[in-house]
């Protein structure tokens, strides 16, 4: 099914909060065991679906898997989202001893081909998501992203090299989520918007449609900031959703842009939804949806991944918002 | 000769920046005036383009490359004659938080317009920011946080800076994802600054203020 269609087949609001974290101080696991084994993150993520009843789920967002696999070495704190703290991509040499990491054996990507798995089983008429960060995101954690920024002038053709390969590894970790049980996709290009407009046309844009014409699923895009200079190379990816971050004036890039293509935001995950009270966020969510309403293209959720001492209560407020209206 | 070298950081430039600045002190250019004159108003010029969305972050790298190419050579010179910088700022990404190409624009582009910055680099314990001040008398210390779970690392080093009696002292700016204006109020920080170009503002502002 078409995103467009999921999104207009009932008559409410549709709303999927970007939440993960918030849900492991449910289980009193540590952040660093949820991303490590796909039984604890489930549970996690049952228990966090059963406070909030959103429409959707996705799963603990992980920037740090695919270039894990590829061997990049990254540091995982107990209670923090991990990070890569090396960037080993120097040269075209570098790139042609990269293989596309096979994701059924490859570093922790297995880990959420069976979270993909496990939410097939216990949630089977829901909608759930599954995340592979994006091409250039990618390489930037390979080469740097000071390095790539120099690269895209000073030696593009590697610069593109090391995003199209990037674009292969998103490829087959998407597919093999969404073989494995998710029924989205989402592609997480936070770096991306540090790009012009002529820099993401050049660099990102035929590496993203890339990705969205081997997938038969819906994909979503996710930027993180400001966005509004790349709306339009965004609409051209093919993606089915743009995940617009908080920035974004949410109904003014709705007139700009086509109304089969779904946009999903944008309350603040850390003003709004971290540090404003219940009775607060439910004031912010309405606007929100007063100003959306004119468009059914649109999902509620959060401009960015919710942190994990969002409360759940605001969490929740922002669910029954949506349902009252 | 001054257009060209302002020309060279504009467009990022960089070898052809250090050539003009070899160039101009070879024939007796003062580097003061290249200073003034060359490399601050090009990163002014840089710092427009960003705000009118002609210039994203790989642009600005580019040119803040350029500059440093420069200043590389003026520098040594520079402190020879006591040339006074604007101020000193310390800056860092705090504690916990591995995020750096903010952080690390931020003090290109406040060297670009004429303060001196010791960079502490990433993931800096809070003694460390406390120390860095104390000794090295900084008018101006910056802060970055791009995780809401880091930031409250910025507020453990003014509570430090507090018990130390050092913080009526020194300035302090915050920026990063995870930061906000009403957050930089909260922990009694002077400023929040949202990108580079008004880290510069912000910052010349504090000094003025003193």
């Amino acid at each position: 099914m078409k995103l467009i269609d999921w999104v207009k087949s009932s008559p409410s609001r549709k709303v999927i909060p970007l939440a993960g974290y918030p849900g492991i101080k449910l289980t009193g696991s540590s952040v660093r065991e949820t991303l490590e084994n796909p039984e604890l993150q489930v549970r996690s993520l049952k228990v966090l679906f059963d406070r909030i009843q959103p429409d959707g789920i996705l799963p603990i967002m992980d920037l740090t898997v695919e270039a894990q696999a590829l061997g990049v070495k990254i540091q995982m704190p107990d209670q923090e989202a991990p990070s890569v703290v090396d960037h080993p991509l120097k040269s075209p040499s570098d790139l042609q001893s990269l293989t596309v990491p096979d994701p059924i054996k490859s570093g922790r990507m297995p880990v959420y081909l069976r979270v993909a798995e496990l939410l097939k089983a216990i949630l089977p008429d829901v909608a759930r998501g599954c995340y592979a960060i994006g091409p250039f995101t990618l390489a930037g954690e390979m080469v740097g992203v000071e390095p790539l920024s120099f690269l895209l002038y000073e030696n593009p053709e590697f610069a593109r090299a090391a995003i199209e390969f990037s674009a292969q590894v998103t490829t087959a970790y998407l597919k093999a989520q969404l073989g494995s049980g998710a029924t989205f996709g989402v592609i997480l290009e936070p770096t991306a918007v540090i790009l012009s407009p002529k820099m993401f046309n050049d660099f990102c844009l035929p590496a993203l449609k890339i990705i969205t014409q081997s997938i038969p699923q819906p994909i979503v895009l996710h930027i993180c900031g400001d966005t509004e200079h790349l709306l339009e190379g965004m609409k051209n990816t093919g993606a089915q959703g743009l995940s617009l971050d908080s920035p974004v004036d949410l109904p003014a890039a709705a007139k700009k842009l086509p109304s089969d293509l779904v946009l999903i935001g944008n309350l603040h995950p850390v003003e709004v939804m971290v540090e404003l009270s219940q009775g607060e966020v439910r004031e912010k969510t309405r606007s929100l949806l007063s100003a959306m309403s004119g468009f059914p293209n649109f999902i509620l959720s959060s401009g960015c991944d919710l942190p994990p001492e969002t409360p759940i209560e605001n969490i929740h407020a922002l669910v029954q918002i949506a349902r009252s209206i | 000769m001054l257009e060209e070298l302002r020309n060279a950081v504009i467009s990022g430039a960089d070898k052809k920046a250090e050539e003009f600045v070899r160039q101009a002190l070879a024939e007796g250019k003062e580097p003061i005036f290249l200073m003034n004159e060359g490399l601050i108003p090009a990163m002014e010029e840089v710092g427009e383009r960003f705000n009118h969305k002609e210039y994203f972050v790989p642009e600005v790298l580019l040119s803040a490359r350029a500059m440093k190419a420069g200043l590389a050579l003026l520098r040594p010179l520079l402190t020879e004659q006591k040339f006074q910088p604007v101020g000193l700022v310390v800056l860092g990404t705090v504690q916990g938080d591995l995020h750096d190409i903010g952080k690390n624009i931020v003090g290109m582009v406040l060297e670009g317009a004429g303060f001196q910055v010791q960079d502490l680099g990433a993931d800096v314990p809070p003694d460390k920011f406390v120390n860095a001040v104390k000794e090295s008398g900084a008018q101006i210390l910056g802060m970055s946080a791009l995780l809401t779970t880091t930031r409250t690392v910025m507020a453990t080093v003014v509570k430090k800076l507090k018990e130390q009696g050092i913080r009526p002292g020194v300035r302090i700016m915050v920026g990063g994802a995870a930061v906000s204006d009403d957050y930089a109020r909260k922990i009694e920080a002077d400023a929040f600054a949202k990108d580079a170009l008004e880290a510069v503002a912000k910052a010349r502002e504090l000094t003025v203020r003193r």
